[in-house]
């Protein structure tokens, strides 16, 4: 059901394009959706589109709480 | 990781010469609800709901909350219950705009229309401006003239258009040609919210909660069924039109998302005005501290049940409508089973795939014998 797991943007390229880390593994993303997103911001991605900018307090809430639902070790394959 | 958390949708067909020998749907999609929703209490459920699960994540916190109040027998404020049906309405609409200016797009190797999509993203938390927003975009990319225009052309009136190519989606449309739909299922409909009866509720209910494996795979009165757009849109005149024509397959799926997008503005500011019937969310309370919410997505029917006690959660299930959709023996088997297997079979398959537009990736296989 589309989970959305924030991810990290370690890296802004041009045309809208960025590199996100998501427990370690590296993606391309598009940031065709989302305006004024940083390196150190968090993104919820679907198929290779932001569709959310969170900031990282944000993004860590939402990340402990799914820890919390004990979701993240099943996220990071634990 | 989040893939396989999320889980994903794998299509295997099996070729044996020019026969398709097989048609396999393999989810991976994991039953997360009541692990995630059991002990909660009904509030912080809710903000679960709406915190982890990014395409309908709207959708799935007013389910939550409808849910859980069915539960306790309690009915929303007036103005509650509109901000709700605005707010699910917004993100229905933002969904099928992005099947029809991105994914179908891309599937035919046009570039897709991401500034479009990002202007109807910037301004979904107010729904009168979105109205608007929505309007000129149908009006000037979409549709090339007036909601109310197109939705009023009968006859030849809508083959007109597509040939026109007056835009990328009348482009698209005419790319199907005049020939029979592709993807075509003859799967049980299953009805709109607003014509759900209270007995096949309870039945669907009790299912839900008794049986482990019915979440997975959906029945609805003893057979897979088909939801999303084309069922709601199923009686209008240009889809019954083209499913009398053609069949109901991948374009009649398309053409019900355009319908219900041409209608969402004037939709929404009737929503504005009045207060908002009840169209996109209902509730029934079951007894016995439990409850079922119904909500229409743009992927189709959304059903959450709730069962309380002493003021939080004990049991909770989702039916989603990708279960519907991609049932192992529903809609989308039934479309694959009748593709042509001599050229673009797994185009096709993808094109169908597509159109039942399932919430997670999908790979499709092909497989010679």
């Amino acid at each position: 059901m589309c989970l959305a797991i924030p991810a990290r943007v370690v890296e802004v390229a041009e045309n809208d394009l960025a590199i996100v880390d998501l427990g370690g593994v590296r993606k391309d993303v598009s940031l065709a959706l989302v305006e004024g997103v940083a390196v150190g911001d968090y993104v919820i991605v679907h198929v290779g589109y932001a569709l959310t900018r969170l900031d990282p307090e944000e993004a860590e809430k939402t990340l402990a709480l799914m820890a919390e639902a004990g979701l993240m070790e099943q996220a990071l394959g634990a | 990781m989040s893939a396989s958390l999320e889980g994903r949708i794998d299509i295997r067909l099996t070729r044996q010469g020019t026969a398709l020998a097989g048609v396999e749907i393999c989810s991976s999609r994991p039953l997360l609800a009541q692990k995630l929703m059991a002990g909660r209490g009904p509030d912080e459920a809710a903000d679960l709901a709406g915190l982890i699960f990014s395409l309908c994540g709207k959708a799935q916190r007013v389910a939550a909350q409808t849910a859980c109040e069915a539960a306790r027998d309690m009915e929303p404020a007036p103005d509650v219950r509109q901000r709700r049906e605005l707010e699910v309405r917004v993100e229905l609409a933002q969904e099928h705009a992005w099947r029809l200016l991105l994914n179908w797009p891309e599937q035919a190797g046009r570039a897709p229309d991401m500034p479009s999509l990002f202007k109807l993203r910037q301004v979904a938390a107010e729904p009168a401006r979105f109205a608007d927003a929505l309007e000129t975009l149908l009006q000037t990319v979409m549709l090339g003239e007036a909601p109310a225009a197109w939705l009023g052309r009968e006859g030849d009136g809508f083959d007109t258009w597509r040939q026109s190519g007056a835009t990328l989606v009348a482009e698209l449309f005419a790319g199907l040609g005049d020939g029979p739909d592709t993807g075509v299922s003859h799967c049980t409909l299953l009805p709109a919210l607003a014509d759900l009866d209270d007995a096949s509720v309870r039945a669907l209910a009790r299912q839900a909660l008794d049986e482990p494996s019915f979440c997975a795979a959906p029945i609805w009165q003893g057979e897979p069924a088909e939801t999303g757009a084309v069922a709601r849109k199923v009686d209008h005149s240009l889809l019954a039109a083209w499913i009398a024509g053609r069949g109901r397959g991948a374009g009649a799926r398309q053409l019900a998302r355009l319908l219900e997008l041409a209608e969402l503005p004037q939709h929404l500011r009737a929503g504005l005005e009045s207060g908002g019937r009840a169209e996109v969310i209902r509730a029934w309370p079951l007894g016995d501290n439990a409850g079922m919410a119904g909500v229409e997505t743009s992927r189709g029917l959304l059903l959450h049940v709730a069962r309380l006690k002493d003021g939080k959660i004990a049991d909770y299930r989702i039916v989603a409508p990708t279960e519907w959709n991609f049932h192992p023996a529903g809609p989308l088997a039934q479309a694959l089973s009748g593709l042509r297997t001599d050229v673009g079979l797994e185009a096709a398959a993808r094109l169908v795939s597509q159109s039942l537009d399932p919430c997670v990736a999908y790979g499709v296989e092909l497989l010679e014998q």
